[in-house]
């Protein structure tokens, strides 16, 4: 197949182009796989957790929130009763860190149903929000 | 002076490395390079992407996983299939995605359980090594072509990195699994000289492919038949090796759909393109006979299985290749050029539009090799190439707007048995061609061809697999959201991520999507997730809806599903949705929940160890051995009715409807005024109960909902409504009753409720069993209703597989006289409406019950008749009762002397005679006016002991009493009516007499009037008025008493019935009218079992002109079976009934009774009907109390046992032959395998058992004349129960096996 081309050349230039590709394959892949990759936080609240306590006026949760960023990250979490900021709290997560913390609201005398109790996390790139509504 | 020694430089090394490499293994430098360069690829471009990604490629992918976690809880295929029936509305529809080949499933299936890991773990290290399978097939496979070994290997390269496979190779998906098979059934076929030993391992491969992968069997076909064609054609060779391959798939694949007729869906449908090009030609050419052809192909191979045909197929394609061998040797003969007959070009030039990818998705470098490796081909791969590129391409080209067109053929993935090689030989041609070159730059050229290829196989798979493939598989955070569902949400619920196939993997609950009918359930779905996701005002009712009708508990939002919606992210009001609340949220992606607090899960499991009842959600279920059955647990209806695993109301809905009119009347028209000034009140309150949210009461087997019905216009309470469901292990049953029990109208008593029960169903058959006649219908779409006109007993609504709904009417209430169908002309539904109507009198209800059971007819209509063949009886010694009362009107047409005759008459035949006392009482004066009370027959009815019923005006403006037609009635108020009633009984007792119950003047009386006898303790009522059957409807009305309701309660009072005429309507010249009406309800009497009340005054029963033919008449109720009694009799009777509770079932000859008496003192005589089996030797025996008559039904008995029950007591009671039973010999194979299995009954004589049943896996069958019943059973355990009148009954297990236990006992 090399008929003109010494057998020996022509692998020479094979095993420099096979070098090369090699190069180029593992550089596209490791720019996609390591560099190109997504970084996301997520809030939540546990399911079952929210009590609402009528006697006490207060309602009860779990939330948590997870950082999948690729560096520390800085979060600030509001929480707001029908559109008004009724707290806030500032944290930093470092990447894979999770945070689940029970929390409380304190609801006035009187209370719109139904009403929504919400929370606002927000980093420097992205907002997230997850919410409840209390029900009569 | 030698040089001094250098250190080796990395070119150097590298290349020494490669020698050593090369000479340890004997491979040349050039092969040792490719390897390692084949190495690196599968490295860096697939395996490295895939470990770091971490999870599957492609969103089919996690389909089949959820189709292979089933399998692999799955004890066997037909489990598999019956578990997939709980994810979907209808699993009768082939069209259910997992209605698919199973072979990879039950493959990923099988390692999980053999490896111990999770069908996820399991599946991605299989896809890995059989990644590596594919690799190796491939390059044994290219042997077939390829001689050396750099050739092989540089196209298992190009195999690499064709677009189209770096997309798939990597997944879990039949199309790849089926790879290697489809290698070597190629390899094998094609390897010269053709090797007959390695011909199983063909079979076992296309058997592999035919359970795993329609598409590539559809390729296989259509390939190898044309390239037989082909080589005949163009190359004049017939291959033998190539033909016994296209007979072998068309008889595996007859077999296999035979085995696993569960795939064949997927096949008649993908197959339907065989049938294109026949259409294309007859279209396009007016040359019809390939498209009959086609049809005959289609329809008999494919379709029915047929293998004669497939034969007659086979034969044909072979005359057809000897015939294109002829033609090809006269062209050569003429030309004598054979190689004018080559195809030396492609048809790339005709390439429409539409497939102008094409050259993208192979690969431009491939394609441009390939062209240039056709001319470096033998005739074998030449016509390969060809074949293949025909298969691939050719559909898309020809039927390009063909519905028909499923794709499979127009995937041009199955080039890769061709194109890599193609490209490999055409790629050393052109090094070869530089080669020859005497330039300078021959190595330049080199390089750069070698740069060209290879950077172009490692970078694009390795684009693919890191770029491409993570972002049509769902981003990080998305999965992440999944995965934190799966963890912290509840797995027993469903969840809805519209769009997202990889649901139910990630969130281990089920997908509420999965398995949803198209057409209206899929369109329903929609608009309520649209709803919940953009409505701001309704958006609360619809995830109620969703929540209600498909169990949804959490509902995944992201722009992806927004866009599956249709619409975009601007418009999204989910968030102010008080129906949800967001639990999760990472970018664009949430999770709604819907509140704990509006949940109502709770559950209940197995009520008995045959009926278990849950309520789940917004539903109940109840499921048995036979029936599965869902209802809102809100709202008194049916979602789902079907077996255990069959849903046979599909994507359709039964509902009922009760409307009551009688209480408003019409206003009167006023000509003059325009029609917008007319009322339009309606007369009619419409009441459908699926709009009627009723709490349901849940106690033991009984499901009640009951509810007071309202007057649409007033709010006032109007009737109550109480519906009951009875879950027996066998059977449901229904009973709806309306009583006009709170409307005391001062005129017009009367309700007029209409019952309706509707169905929308797939089925489109039915067999209707009316008094008159059997029903035999096809339901075929129509804009008009159709009416069907008889006594409705049994309805049987089936689909083309004889399954379906059995509906019978128990007659508690006359059946309904008419039934109105259609199908629909938008869906393969049909609509099958049920209404019946009645009047019901104060105190009275409409009592309509139905049984329902599931399966074929036999079975449906026998689990059925294990319960309504036993009822309990409202008389006494289970005879049918008979009153003759008089009527003391004391009219002008009385005739005082002859009532002496006729006590004499009555005590002649002992006869007991009841009177009916009647006098009017002035409402202002509370003294009688005795002028309708003739002394005389005070004596008489004092001397002959006869009971008395008293009898006074309840109103004004009475019709008269022997008058069926009512006037209108002003009832007395109820203090009047309480003042003239005190009267009377006053008046009773001044006389020496005891009232033993009321009958109001012209059975006129309102609620007022039952109160007052509750009060006045005066037990029974003559409420309603009951016409002579007219002929033909004899037997179809049921005349009994029942309780009066008041208020919703039931009152103290016995209703009964009284038959008219009345002996008042006798003329000493007419008797024609009167005494065959009195006949003729006898007669009813005798059929329905109901009870008789005549009124023949004394006077009459004495008359010369009558008392002849009213002896006769009481001589022929006698010679009937009915028996003479007094109403106070039944009445103490009957009362002592309504404590008693009974349950019991039939099966074969022998019926169990269990029945329990709450009463505080005993029951005599408590009678029960039981329906068996007529016996050829002896009686029925009942194992407590006695068996008091038997009355032959066709083939059966309806056998009448009486029992006393003490106080608080319990009884079981059997009812059997009284004769020792035979035995009866069984006969099936030891080891049945799947399949026909036959099992023979015979009598003791050895002769076929008639009259015997077997009932095989809770479904019934009957012997055929020879004795034999034939079921296709699965593998594994199936229950038999053989049962014959007089006959030991016989129960076994059968073990069935598998087919391969044949090749097990074989080798043994």
């Amino acid at each position: 197949m090399f008929d003109r081309l010494s057998q020996k050349s022509a692998t020479d230039i094979v095993a420099m182009v096979v070098v090369i590709a090699i190069i180029l394959g593992a550089l596209t892949s490791f720019f996609f796989l390591l560099i190109d990759k997504e970084s996301y936080s997520a809030i939540y609240i546990i399911p079952d957790s929210i009590v609402y306590d009528k006697a006490n006026s207060s309602v009860w949760y779990t939330y948590g929130v997870s950082s999948s960023e690729s560096g520390t990250t800085d979060y600030t979490l509001n929480v707001y009763r029908d559109n008004t900021l009724v707290k806030t709290k500032q944290f930093s997560l470092r990447p894979g860190e999770v945070l689940d913390e029970r929390d409380r609201v304190t609801l006035p005398p009187i209370v719109t149903y139904p009403s929504k109790i919400s929370l606002n996390l927000t980093t420097k790139t992205s907002t997230n929000e997850v919410h409840f509504w209390l029900p009569e | 002076m030698p040089p001094p020694l250098q250190p080796p430089t990395v070119t150097e090394k590298i290349r020494n490395y490669l020698d050593a490499f090369a000479s340890r293994f004997t491979l040349s430098r050039l092969f040792a390079v490719l390897a390692l360069f084949l190495l690196a690829v599968v490295l860096i471009a697939y395996l490295i992407p895939l470990l770091d990604f971490g999870r599957f490629f492609g969103t089919d992918d996690y389909t089949h996983l959820f189709h292979t976690e089933v399998m692999e809880s799955s004890l066997g295929i037909s489990d598999f299939y019956e578990n997939m029936g709980g994810y979907v509305s209808n699993p009768a529809s082939g069209e259910n995605m997992y209605n698919y080949p199973f072979g990879v499933w039950l493959f990923g299936g099988t390692i999980a359980k053999v490896t111990g890991l999770s069908v996820l773990e399991g599946a991605f290290i299989f896809i890995i090594f059989f990644f590596l399978v594919i690799i190796a097939s491939f390059y044994f496979y290219s042997d077939v072509f390829l001689h050396s070994r750099e050739e092989k290997i540089l196209a298992v390269l190009f195999l690499l990195c064709m677009p189209n496979a770096a997309l798939a190779l990597l997944s879990f998906r039949p199309s790849v699994f089926t790879l290697p098979f489809l290698f070597v059934i190629l390899y094998i076929t094609f390897r010269e000289p053709f090797d007959w030993k390695l011909l199983p391992i063909i079979w076992v491969s296309i058997f592999a492919i035919i359970v795993s992968h329609t598409g590539s069997f559809i390729f296989l076909i259509s390939f190898i038949v044309l390239f037989f064609l082909l080589l005949s054609l163009l190359w004049g060779k017939i291959s033998d090796a190539v033909y016994l391959v296209i007979m072998s798939t068309l008889v595996i694949y007859v077999f296999a759909i035979t085995w696993f007729p569960q795939i064949a869906y997927q096949y008649n449908n993908k197959a339907t393109l065989f049938l294109s090009p026949g259409q294309f030609l007859a279209a396009h050419t007016g040359f019809g006979l390939p498209s009959e052809l086609g049809n005959v192909f289609y329809q008999n191979v494919i379709v029915n299985h047929e293998l004669i045909y497939t034969i007659l197929l086979g034969a044909t394609i072979y005359v057809l290749a000897i015939v294109f061998r002829h033609i090809h040797r006269k062209v050569r003969e003429k030309f004598r050029r054979p190689e004018l007959s080559y195809p030396v070009t492609l048809p790339v030039q005709n390439i429409s539009h539409s497939v102008a990818a094409t050259p993208l998705w192979l690969g431009p470098v491939h394609l441009l090799f390939a062209i240039i490796g056709y001319f470096k081909m033998d005739m074998r791969g030449k016509c390969m190439l060809v074949s293949a590129v025909l298969i691939g391409v050719l559909p898309d080209l020809l039927f390009e707007n063909a519905d028909s067109s499923t794709g499979v053929l127009r995937e041009i993935s199955f080039l890769v048995i061709i194109l890599p090689i193609a490209a490999s030989l055409g790629f050393f041609a052109v090094l070869s061609y530089i080669g020859t070159l005497n330039r300078s730059y021959k190595k330049v050229l080199t390089f750069f061809v070698w740069f060209i290829v290879l950077v172009a196989v490692i970078l694009t798979p390795a684009l693919v697999t890191t770029y491409y493939l993570p972002r049509i598989s769902g981003e990080d955070y998305v999965i992440g959201g999944m995965q934190w569902l799966g963890t912290n949400g509840d797995s027993s619920k469903e969840v809805i991520g519209y769009g997202y196939r990889t649901v139910p993997i990630y969130t281990n609950m089920t997908d509420a999507a999965y398995g949803v009918e198209s057409g209206s359930e899929t369109r329903n779905l929609m608009n309520l997730l649209q709803g919940s996701f953009f409505e701001p005002v309704t958006g609360k009712d619809n995830v109620d809806d969703l929540h209600r009708y498909y169990g949804i508990s959490y509902i995944m939002s992201s722009d992806k599903i927004i866009s599956n919606l249709g619409n975009t992210s601007d418009n999204l009001t989910i968030d102010r949705n008080t129906g949800l609340d967001k639990i999760y949220a990472s970018n664009d992606f949430g999770i709604y929940a819907v509140p704990a607090s509006s949940e109502t899960m709770v559950e209940r499991k197995g009520l008995t160890k045959d009926i278990s009842i849950e309520e789940i959600g917004s539903s109940i279920r109840v499921t048995t051995d036979v029936y599965k059955i869902v209802l809102e647990k809100d709202y008194p209806v049916i979602d789902q009715f079907g077996t255990p695993t069959d849903n046979f109301l599909g994507g359709g809905v039964m509902n009922d409807v009760v409307q009551i009119s009688g209480f408003r009347k019409q206003p009167e028209t006023n000509p003059y005024a325009s029609p917008n000034q007319e009322s339009d009140v309606s007369t009619v309150d419409y009441f459908s109960l699926n709009m009627m949210p009723i709490t349901p009461v849940i106690n033991g087997n009984e499901i009640t909902y009951k509810t007071i019905l309202k007057d649409q216009v007033t709010g006032e309470n109007e009737a109550t409504l109480l519906i009951r469901y009875t879950f027996y292990p066998e059977t449901v049953k229904r009973e709806f009753i309306v009583s006009n029990d709170w409307i005391t109208a001062t005129s017009v008593p009367y309700m007029n409720v209409e019952f309706s029960t509707s169905m929308f169903v797939p089925q489109t058959d039915f067999v209707l069993n009316g008094v008159y006649s059997t029903w035999n219908r096809h339901i075929y779409p129509s804009t008009d209703t159709v009416w069907v006109t008889d006594n409705i007993k049994d309805l049987f609504l089936y689909d083309s597989s004889g399954k379906g709904i059995y509906l019978r009417y128990e007659p508690t209430s006359s059946y309904p006289v008419s039934m109105a169908y259609k199908g629909s002309t938008l869906y393969s539904m049909s609509d099958v409406i049920i209404p019946q109507s009645t009047s019901l009198q104060p105190g009275t209800s409409y009592h309509i019950t139905q049984y329902m059971s599931p399966g074929d007819q036999v079975t449906a209509r026998e689990d059925i008749a294990t319960r309504d063949d036993i009822r309990l009886l409202d008389y006494p010694n289970g005879t049918a009762p008979i009153i003759l009362t008089g009527y003391q009107l004391g009219s002008s047409g009385y005739s005082p002397e002859f009532s002496p005759i006729g006590y004499q008459l009555l005590r002649e035949e002992n006869v007991p005679y009841t009177e009916i006392l009647y006098s009017t009482f002035s409402t202002e004066n509370t003294k009688p006016n005795e002028t309708y009370t003739d002394p005389l027959q005070l004596v008489l009815i004092k001397e002959n002991n006869a009971k008395v019923i008293g009898s006074t005006l309840t109103g004004e403006s009475s019709a008269t009493a022997d008058s069926v037609s009512k006037a209108e009635e002003t009832y007395y108020n109820y203090s009047t009516q309480l003042k003239t009633t005190t009267d009377l009984v006053k008046y009773a007792k001044d006389k020496g007499l005891h009232l033993i119950g009321y009958m109001p003047n012209s059975l006129d009386y309102n609620l007022d009037t039952l109160k007052i006898m509750a009060e006045k303790d005066l037990p029974f009522l003559v409420a309603f008025p009951i016409s002579p059957p007219y002929y033909g409807t004899l037997g179809t009305r049921p005349s009994n008493m029942e309780m009066a309701r008041y208020h919703d309660g039931d009152t103290d009072v016995v209703l009964l019935p009284l038959q008219y005429p009345m002996s008042t309507s006798l003329t000493e010249n007419d008797t024609a009218s009167v005494f065959p009406a009195w006949n003729a309800t006898i007669d009813d009497a005798v059929l329905t079992g109901g009870m008789t009340m005549l009124v023949i005054q004394s006077d009459d029963l004495g008359n010369p002109a009558y008392s002849a033919k009213i002896r006769s008449l009481i001589k022929y109720a006698k010679a009937k079976g009915l028996t003479f009694t007094t109403p106070d009799t039944l009445i103490d009777h009957f009362k002592l009934l309504q404590n008693v509770q009974y349950s019991g079932s039939v099966k074969g000859d022998t019926a169990t009774i269990n029945v329990t008496n709450t009463n505080d003192k005993p029951i005599q005589q408590v009678a029960f009907s039981v329906r068996l089996p007529v016996l050829t030797t002896g009686s029925y025996t009942a194992s407590t109390g006695k068996v008091v008559k038997t009355v032959s039904d066709g083939n059966n008995s309806v056998v009448y046992i009486s029992t006393d029950i003490p106080a608080r007591g319990t009884q079981e009671i059997t009812i059997q032959p009284n004769a020792p039973r035979k035995t009866m010999s069984v006969v099936h194979a030891k080891t049945p395998i799947e399949g026909p299995v036959t099992i023979t009954i015979k009598g003791e004589d050895g002769l076929p058992l008639k009259g015997a049943e077997a009932i095989i896996d809770q479904k019934y069958y009957y012997p055929d004349d020879n004795g034999e019943v034939t079921v296709d059973m699965k593998r594994g355990p199936h229950t038999v129960e053989v049962h014959a009148p007089g006959y030991q009954p016989y129960a076994a297990t059968l073990d069935v096996k598998g087919r391969l236990y044949i090749l097990g006992q074989f080798f043994e």
